[in-house]
C-alpha cells in the first residue's frame, strides 16, 4: 500500500473519533433516555413503565449505539499505530492501549445490549426488566478499569515522547491520567442505590462520563493534527522528489 | 542621546517540580472540593443523623492519622531540602521515614474500617457512613498511590540521583504527597469533628 | 549548629502539630458549642495555608500558582464554614 493511501485511512480513523462522539451522545445519551439515566432506586414496576413509555426511543437509541460504538475501534487502532511509532521496537504500551480500547467497546456494547433485551419484551415480569437494566449499568460502570488503562498507556507514551512535534502536549497527558482516575468513584455503583455515588449520581455518572468525553475530544484533536502534519510532510517529500527528478530529466 | 535606566529584574519566583504535575494536583483538589460540597449538601438534609453517626467515629485514631500525615509531609519536604544541600543519605532516610508514616496511616485506617465492619456498619448503613467510607477510601487510594510514588523516589535517591542540579522529580513527587496531606487536613474535621 | 526553628518548614511542622492538638481538644467541648466548630475551621484554613506555602513551597512560586492554591484553601474553608453555620441553625 502506498503512503498516500495509508495516510488516508489514518485520517479517516482519526475522524472516527469525533463521529463516534457526536453520534454516541445523540443516540446513547439523548435518544436512549440516559440524560438523565434511570435511578437504581426505581421500583421494578416504575422502571418497566419507563421502558414502555419510551419504548421506541430506547430501542432506537441503543440499537444504534451498538453499531456506532465500533467507531471507537479504528480510532484506538490509529492511536496504537501512532504510539507504536513513538515506542519503537517493543510497542508494549501501544498494544495495551489497543487491548483497552477493544475491551471498552465490549463493555459498552454489552451494557447497551442488555438494555435492548430489556426493551425487547416490555410485557415481561418487571423484576426481570430490572435485572437486565442492573446488568447493563453495572457492566458499564464497574468495568471502567480497561478504559482507564487504555488512557494511562496513551498518557505514558505521550509523556515519554521526545520529539519536536509530539503527538500529545504534556498538559493533555496529565489531563488524560486525571480523567482516567475520575472513574474510580464509579466502583461504588455496585453497592449504592442513592446519593452521588449511585449510577445516576454526580460523582459516579455525570463527572466521570463528562471527563471521558473531554479526554476523547482532546485526544482526537491531537491525533487528527498529527495525521495531517504527516500528510503535509509526505506531500512535501513528494514535491521535492518531483523537483529533483524533474531537474535530472 | 539619553541613557536608559537599568531596572533590576524582579526577585526570581520559582515553581518547584513540574508545572504539569501541579496542574494534575490542582485538578485533584477540585475533584475533592466537589466531594466536600456533595457531603455538605447532603448533610444539610439530615444534620441530626450525621451528627449522631459521627459520634461513633474514633477521633483519637483520626488525630493520630493527622499527625502521621503532617509529619510524613514534613519529612518529605525535608528530603527536598537535603537534596538542595547535596546530602544524599539524608534524602534516603527522610523519605524512608515519610513512607513508614504513610504505611502507619494505612494500618490505622485498616483497623478503623474493620472495627466498623465488625459492628455491622458499612457504607450502606446510612448516608453519613456512605460518605465516611467513600471519601476516606478514595483518599486512602491517593495515600497508597502517594506511597508508591515516595517509594520510587526512595529507590532513585538510593542511587544518588537527586542533588541540587536534579531536583524536579523529587519535588514533583513530594508535591503529590503534600496534596494527600492537604486533603486530609480538611477531610478529618469535616467527617470526624464538625457537628 | 543546626538551627531547627530557623527553617520555615520545621517551624510550620511544629505549628501544624500544635494546631492539630488544639482542634482535637476543643472539638468535644460542649461549653463552647458552635464556636468550637468555627475555631476548628479557622485552624484548618491556617493549617492548609501552611502546607501550601511551606511544604508545597509555593510561598516563593509565581503569583498565579500561589494564588490558585491559596484560593482553593480559602474557598474550601469558607464554604465549609458557611455550610457548618447553616447546619447549626436547623
Amino acid at each position: 500500500m502506498d503512503e498516500k493511501t495509508s495516510l488516508k485511512f489514518q485520517l479517516i480513523s482519526a475522524w472516527c473519533g469525533p463521529a463516534f462522539l457526536i453520534t454516541f451522545v445523540v443516540f446513547w445519551g439523548v435518544i436512549g433516555q440516559n440524560l438523565p439515566n434511570p435511578s437504581p432506586d426505581l421500583s421494578a414496576t416504575d422502571l418497566a413503565a419507563r421502558y414502555i413509555a419510551n419504548l421506541n426511543d430506547i430501542r432506537l437509541g441503543f440499537i444504534m449505539s451498538l453499531i456506532i460504538i465500533v467507531f471507537y475501534m479504528p480510532w484506538s487502532a490509529l492511536l496504537a499505530a501512532q504510539m507504536a511509532r513513538i515506542e519503537g521496537k517493543f510497542p508494549v504500551m501501544a498494544y495495551l492501549q489497543l487491548l483497552g480500547g477493544g475491551l471498552t467497546v465490549m463493555v459498552v456494547s454489552f451494557s447497551a445490549f442488555f438494555w435492548v433485551t430489556a426493551a425487547f419484551r416490555p410485557e415481561r415480569d418487571p423484576v426481570l426488566i430490572q435485572l437486565l437494566t442492573d446488568l447493563g449499568w453495572l457492566c458499564i460502570d464497574l468495568q471502567y478499569a480497561c478504559t482507564t488503562l487504555q488512557m494511562v498507556a496513551a498518557a505514558m507514551v505521550g509523556l515519554a515522547e521526545r520529539s519536536k512535534t509530539p503527538l500529545f502536549p504534556r498538559w493533555a497527558c496529565f489531563l488524560t491520567i486525571w480523567c482516567g482516575l475520575s472513574f474510580l468513584p464509579a466502583s461504588l455503583t455496585g453497592v449504592l442505590k442513592t446519593g452521588p455515588f449511585a449510577w445516576d449520581g454526580m460523582l459516579s455518572y455525570y463527572i466521570p462520563y463528562f471527563c471521558w468525553l473531554c479526554w476523547f475530544t482532546v485526544a482526537s484533536l491531537y491525533m487528527i493534527k498529527d495525521v495531517r502534519r504527516r500528510m503535509r510532510e509526505s506531500d512535501a517529500q513528494g514535491d521535492t522528489m518531483a523537483v529533483t527528478h524533474g531537474a535530472t530529466a | 542621546m539619553s541613557t536608559t535606566q537599568v531596572i533590576p529584574p524582579p526577585l526570581a519566583r520559582h515553581l518547584p517540580g513540574d508545572r504539569d504535575v501541579w496542574i494534575f494536583i490542582f485538578a485533584e483538589l477540585l475533584m475533592f472540593g466537589a466531594f466536600f460540597v456533595a457531603y455538605l449538601v447532603h448533610r444539610q438534609t439530615s444534620v441530626d443523623l450525621y451528627n449522631a453517626s459521627q459520634q461513633t467515629l474514633d477521633r483519637d485514631l483520626g488525630v493520630i492519622n493527622t499527625i502521621f500525615l503532617i509529619t510524613s509531609s514534613w519529612l518529605a519536604v525535608s528530603a527536598v531540602a537535603s537534596a538542595r544541600a547535596n546530602r544524599s543519605r539524608e534524602i534516603v532516610s527522610r523519605l524512608a521515614g515519610a513512607i513508614t508514616l504513610a504505611l502507619a496511616f494505612i494500618v490505622v485506617k485498616y483497623f478503623e474500617y474493620t472495627t466498623k465492619f465488625a459492628e455491622g456498619i458499612n457504607l450502606t448503613t446510612n448516608d453519613f457512613y456512605m460518605f465516611y467510607f467513600a471519601l476516606t477510601m478514595i483518599h486512602l487510594a491517593h495515600v497508597m498511590a502517594g506511597t508508591v510514588i515516595l517509594s520510587v523516589l526512595l529507590l532513585n535517591a538510593k542511587e544518588e540521583k537527586y542533588h541540587r542540579q536534579n531536583l524536579s522529580g523529587l519535588e514533583a513527587g513530594t508535591a503529590y504527597w503534600h496534596l494527600v496531606d492537604l486533603l486530609w487536613i480538611f477531610l478529618f474535621p469535616l467527617l470526624y469533628l464538625l457537628r | 549548629m543546626f538551627d531547627f526553628i530557623g527553617i520555615h518548614a520545621n517551624r510550620s511542622w511544629l505549628v501544624l502539630l500544635a494546631a492539630t492538638l488544639v482542634t482535637f481538644s476543643i472539638s468535644d467541648n460542649h461549653a463552647i458549642g458552635t464556636y468550637a466548630g468555627i475555631a476548628t475551621l479557622l485552624i484548618s484554613y491556617l493549617k492548609g495555608r501552611l502546607v501550601v506555602l511551606d511544604f508545597m513551597e509555593l510561598r516563593h512560586a509565581p503569583a498565579l500558582w500561589r494564588g490558585l492554591f491559596e484560593a482553593w484553601v480559602l474557598i474550601i474553608s469558607a464554604v465549609l464554614l458557611v455550610a457548618y453555620l447553616a447546619s447549626t441553625h436547623t
